[in-house]
């Protein structure tokens, strides 16, 4: 379970301060995503999840078992987060009520009648857009929206690099795991 | 461990303290307060004192030379107890090994500096550690003074420029565009931290609260897509804001349909290995070891996101170590072990070999669930 320091607790100079120190600390956010100590975290954080959703369902229920690891991957991604971003938060604290509307889930399309109006309309249409691809950022500043969407997509692009390497890694040894017991028989 | 039995009541209060430090620091809060600590006082040699308690320090992030203060200062202060104005009393036997001491005063300070730094009392605890000095406790103020400065001088920076701000943006309006010629906001990197904005404007702008306004708003929002920008590969070169966050739409869009194509391929690529029968995959791995002579490189090559190292061997440094999960050691360990043992599939270039006859004998041996590093130890 994802262990979670909160701020609930701490008196109101403490807010101040932890606000303070959240925002000096969100900037070089970004900037730690592509760290290699970071990806090893999530990877092994991803490994025990898979092991453990492994055991849960051993039935073959292939897409159950995805939308499960694709849920749990963005979880870790979250709680990597340690918390500071909007997104992160939102996927931890909104999992259990999104459950029924993950699926599906169309392309997002831009609508022509925009063209014809004008700039700003356009800008903040967009803005809605990626608004609603960020998890939790729906009715944010424009400002605010970019830090987080910047913070998401190298989070995004970890997150990709970690599983891509996972699954290279599983299927390499697991396309040469062939038991033979009579093989170091002496 | 001998922290935990130095002092009964020390323990308690240090959980109260780690409850503080979860609660009012953050991580890289703690990590940087830690290194700027190893960074300021110098490294001053070490002491015999501190070869058994120097990995301890190192976890704690302070200096060997502090665990040599410490013990100086506990030293005179043993028979009369503690003058530092603690509540709580530490009792540790000073006729133990000298790394005991040193552990708790050690746990001491650090959870002591720690608690500083969140409660900002670091002046009191720097003037309650001289006052115990003597004569030849040089070092201690030396290395004092700097370290309580920092944390202070850190949040009184802070401080100063919240101050700052606030007491140049009356001024704002003030400021006329025949002074400032071409110049930038210097408090541009401050837009993000602090409530507060102070832009300067530049020559021929207007200078209304209006427009002063939304060009930091403008400049805020411009910082942040460059950002952007560098983040999304191509769109350096897309000039215009709606054209760039079509690129950063499609961009993640992009990035969520790899995840979720990852995620269905590492549920499909699980069934070929089972977790459980992740022992055949390791028996192979060690036949393949076995039989080619030079495995271990490809073997790590290969299993180095499975398998963790951890270094429990000494001298073999071609085996590969196994990061046995805690819920599952008791599982298929053992069935590992058999499975090895079954095989006899043991690293080659061990010195002495490893005849059948013991290696059932370190089987037997090892029944009790041992981890599987030392069974195979045992039988080297």
């Amino acid at each position: 379970m994802p262990i979670f320091i909160s701020d609930g607790s701490s008196s109101s100079k403490d807010v101040e301060r932890n606000r303070k120190m959240n925002k000096t600390a969100l900037r070089p956010s970004p900037k730690n995503w592509h760290t290699d100590r970071e990806q090893n975290i999530y990877s092994s954080k991803l490994i025990e999840t898979l092991r453990r959703i492994r055991r849960s369902s051993p039935k073959a229920e292939e897409l159950r078992r995805s939308r499960a690891i694709r849920e749990a991957a963005d979880r870790i991604l979250a709680v990597a987060g340690r918390g500071r971003t909007r997104w992160s938060r939102a996927i931890l604290f909104s999992r259990n009520l999104k459950i029924k509307h993950s699926r599906p889930r169309k392309a997002v399309y831009f609508p022509t009648q925009l063209k014809k109006r004008g700039r700003p309309q356009v800008l903040k249409c967009k803005a809605g857009v990626l608004g609603r691809l960020v998890p939790g950022c729906r009715k944010l500043s424009f400002p605010t929206l970019l830090e987080e969407a910047s913070d998401y997509i190298a989070a995004l692009q970890m997150q990709v690099r970690a599983m891509a390497s996972l699954t290279a890694i599983l299927s390499a040894s697991g396309g040469f795991s062939s038991p033979d017991p009579d093989r170091y028989a002496p | 461990m001998e922290p935990a039995r130095c002092s009964g009541a020390g323990s308690g209060n240090s959980g109260t303290y780690a409850t503080e430090i979860t609660e009012t620091l953050r991580l890289e809060e703690i990590e940087s307060l830690m290194d700027v600590n190893v960074i300021h006082q110098g490294f001053e040699g070490s002491s015999p004192e501190n070869a058994g308690g120097s990995s301890f320090t190192a976890l704690l992030g302070l200096h060997p030379s502090q665990a040599v203060e410490l013990l100086h200062e506990l030293d005179p202060s043993s028979s009369g107890g503690f003058r530092l104005g603690d509540p709580k009393a530490i009792h540790f036997p000073l006729s133990c090994s000298p790394t005991f001491p040193s552990n708790a005063a050690l746990i001491e300070r650090a959870t002591r500096f720690s608690v500083f730094a969140a409660a900002e009392e670091s002046p009191e605890g720097s003037s309650a550690f001289p006052s115990n000095s003597d004569g030849d406790h040089s070092p201690n103020p030396k290395s004092d003074p700097p370290d309580s400065d920092l944390k202070p001088q850190r949040l009184a920076k802070r401080k100063e420029t919240d101050k700052s701000s606030k007491a140049k943006t009356p001024s704002k309006k003030g400021k006329s565009t025949a002074g400032d010629d071409g110049e930038g906001s210097p408090a541009n990197p401050d837009d993000d931290k602090l409530p507060y904005v102070h832009v300067r404007a530049r020559r021929g702008q207007a200078t209304d609260s209006h427009s002063l306004a939304e060009r930091a708003r403008r400049e805020k929002i411009n910082a942040r897509m460059k950002l952007l920008q560098e983040l999304v590969p191509g769109c350096s070169k897309i000039s215009g804001t709606a054209l760039v966050l079509d690129e950063i739409i499609n961009h993640v869009q992009l990035l969520q349909r790899q995840v979720e194509i990852l995620s269905m391929r590492l549920a499909a690529v699980n069934p070929r290995i089972d977790f459980t029968g992740l022992d055949n995959l390791l028996s192979a791995e060690c036949g393949r070891v076995t039989a080619s002579g030079h495995g271990p490189g490809w073997v790590d090559g290969s299993c180095n996101g499975v398998i963790r190292r951890s270094h429990h061997y000494d001298n073999q440094q071609q085996i590969w170590h196994v990061d046995l999960q805690q819920q599952e050691t008791a599982g298929w360990e053992r069935d590992e072990t058999q499975q090895l043992l079954h095989h006899h599939v043991f690293i080659s270039g061990s010195s002495s070999g490893s005849p059948p006859g013991t290696s059932l004998f370190g089987y037997d041996s090892a029944a009790s669930a041992l981890p599987l590093s030392t069974q195979l130890k045992s039988e080297m």
